[in-house]
């Protein structure tokens, strides 16, 4: 059984972190979930990624207690090290990411979501936050980072040091999650929400590079954001979806792009 | 979402107004007090997990863990929406009430039911700020006849009083289980919460048993009927203890939130790794007791009632999905999908009771 079930479906990777009960991860699942990145980034016909917990209660309760505490300090290092970077390449990855909280978001679970760029959460599925500090130690794979980043240094700090679990609409609230979707068919709503972002109708490049031009930028020296920018603009000057959005609103007729 | 509301009095400006939301005569409620009410603990102590010997906290302020606030505030959520739930589902038997006392009792029984989700509300307003707010919001939020309440039995339709008998019987008295249990909780609000809402619920278990009773005496139900009705809510009262071997039951006792249902008169120490089974042990010894004495009142030459296996119909637990039979056999998914059109009620069985339940005598008068 795949510790994370990978599909493609018209456009869409499919990403299904699968550990039940809670799909709490491990090293084994980190390492499946970064080949799937990889797999997605090199995928000419992939637009969006999708993540998601399998089964209706759990996203994700973040890594895996037990295997944690049996590990040497050493490999503990290296565990959050690797953690750190699959999410990066994640967040690096030059297409949209869409997580759909089906269930319970909590501690390495919500670090996974807050890399991708998109959080829906199901209604009454489930509390979202980051208890690390109930075991005595610090979100550790981008939460003390990444949370301030989505909500504020103030609200990160309290959140993170009282462990608080919101429920997904107080979460909504500060910024944390963006959308709620019914629980009827929550995850074919997140599919047709994921669709917008797909060719034909949207420049999934562009998105791509909006993303990219986002979460680099922030991150660096102003001018230097603006001139990443103005390279990102450049490339997409030159694609050939770019030539067709602009032809498209001079015939003013519906642009038919093709994510190139 | 910020809550619609700031204070108590406003939260029960929209309880009112989901009674008229989800259809409900207020004129069968005008004489009662919606009120909060309190019980007497015999100790201020908590008695079991590791505060075990420590005062019981009576603010949330002063429980020492954020998990135990989390967690407190999840069982309130739970409790309260399974109030609301179940008036939701009762709602449209009035028309119908076999007759004035019965009438009398699902009044008294909504009405309590709804003054228990009131008591939870003010627990979460009162002491859980803006979470709470949202939390009591969003209690009234929820439909069961949408199927959005948060525990699969309070979704279920209760379309007539053999539903509502059975019902009371199992899925009351389940709360008497979860009510028993909170009652030993380290929170002292709770605590205190659970002892009248405990005795309110005994009358609502009493108005189950007794209504299958004079159901039973009148004999003009069949008994195979009947049994279809025990099969449909049976499953779902076991599934309302939880999963097996429950890590959140076992947070729940260590943190001394919600302890067993014996747990100021059993002296050995908890199987903190089956609480939940141990629950639904006993709750399954009670409806046996009362299914025999049932039983008692049936002809020699009719078939008795008979309880449902533990692994039949389960949605929650190590059976859930399981393609058992009623009497706990394993069947080929194929053959459990046409066991289940057999053993549960149908539209055709619907119509009967409806057809049945129209008559006078279908049930004994109350003694």
């Amino acid at each position: 059984m795949a510790l994370v079930d990978y599909q493609v479906e018209n456009g869409i990777a499919i990403f299904t972190l699968n550990n039940p009960p809670a799909n709490t991860y491990t090293y084994e699942m980190m390492r499946e979930l970064d080949e799937a990145i990889l797999q997605a980034r090199f995928d000419s016909t992939v637009h969006v990624l999708v993540l998601r917990g399998q089964g209706e209660r759990f996203f994700s309760a973040g890594a895996d207690i037990q295997m944690l505490q049996q590990a040497d300090p050493t490999f503990k290092y290296y565990f959050c090290l690797h953690a750190n970077e699959t999410l990066n390449r994640l967040e690096q990855t030059p297409k949209l990411v869409i997580a759909a909280l089906n269930g319970a978001t909590v501690g390495g679970g919500l670090e996974i979501a807050m890399a991708c760029d998109i959080r829906i959460a199901k209604k009454d599925g489930g509390r979202v936050g980051l208890p690390e500090v109930n075991l005595g130690v610090l979100p550790g794979t981008g939460g003390t980072q990444r949370l301030p980043r989505l909500v504020g240094k103030t609200r990160a700090i309290e959140l993170m040091a009282t462990g608080r679990l919101l429920s997904f609409e107080e979460a909504q609230e500060i910024g944390l999650i963006d959308y709620i979707f019914e629980p009827e068919d929550f995850f074919k709503q997140v599919l047709d929400y994921a669709r917008q972002f797909l060719p034909p109708y949207k420049a999934s490049k562009a998105v791509g590079r909006i993303k990219r031009a986002v979460c680099t930028g922030i991150e660096v020296p102003f001018s230097e954001a603006l001139a990443l920018e103005r390279e990102f603009q450049q490339q997409l000057f030159e694609s050939s979806d770019a030539a067709e959005g602009l032809a498209a609103y001079v015939d003013k007729r519906v642009p038919r792009f093709r994510g190139l | 979402m910020p809550a619609k509301f700031r204070t108590f009095d406003e939260w029960v400006d929209l309880f009112y107004a989901w009674q008229d939301d989800i259809g409900l005569e207020r004129s069968y409620f005008q004489d009662y007090r919606f009120e909060v009410k309190y019980g007497e603990l015999p100790t201020q102590e908590i008695l079991f997990g590791d505060f075990a010997g420590e005062r019981r906290w009576e603010s949330v302020r002063e429980i020492p863990d954020q998990r135990i606030r989390d967690a407190l505030l999840n069982y309130l959520v739970y409790q309260g929406d399974t109030e609301f739930a179940s008036v939701e589902q009762q709602r449209t038997l009035f028309a119908t009430a076999p007759s004035d006392y019965d009438l009398r009792a699902l009044c008294r029984v909504m009405a309590e039911e709804m003054r228990h989700g009131f008591q939870m509300s003010h627990l979460l307003v009162e002491y859980f700020g803006t979470s709470g707010r949202l939390e009591a919001q969003k209690l009234l939020e929820r439909r069961a006849f949408r199927k959005q309440r948060l525990l699969g039995s309070f979704n279920e339709e209760v379309d007539n009083w053999l539903d509502f008998f059975v019902y009371t019987q199992f899925i009351d008295r389940d709360g008497k289980y979860q009510l028993r249990m909170l009652s030993h909780s380290a929170f002292a609000p709770l605590a205190r919460s659970t002892l009248p809402m405990l005795k309110e619920e005994s009358f609502h278990l009493g108005t189950g048993n007794d209504g299958l009773r004079r159901i039973v005496r009148a004999g003009k139900i069949p008994i195979p009927l009947l049994q279809k009705y025990f099969n449909k809510w049976v499953p779902t009262a076991y599934d309302l203890f939880g999963t097996d071997e429950s890590s959140s039951a076992h947070w729940g006792y260590v943190w001394g939130l919600k302890g067993r249902f014996d747990e100021d008169t059993n002296p050995t120490p908890a199987d903190r790794e089956h609480l939940n089974e141990y629950a639904r042990s006993l709750f399954i010894a009670e409806i046996r007791d009362l299914t025999e004495r049932l039983n008692r009142l049936i002809p020699e030459d009719q078939p008795k009632l008979v309880l449902p296996d533990e692994k039949f119909h389960r949605r929650i637990g190590r059976y859930a999905g399981g393609t058992y039979s009623v009497s706990g056999e394993r069947l080929s998914p194929e053959a459990y999908a046409q066991h289940l059109a057999e053993v549960l009620p149908s539209e055709a069985d619907k119509a009967l009771v409806a057809e049945l339940t129209r008559q006078p005598d279908w049930i004994a008068p109350k003694n």
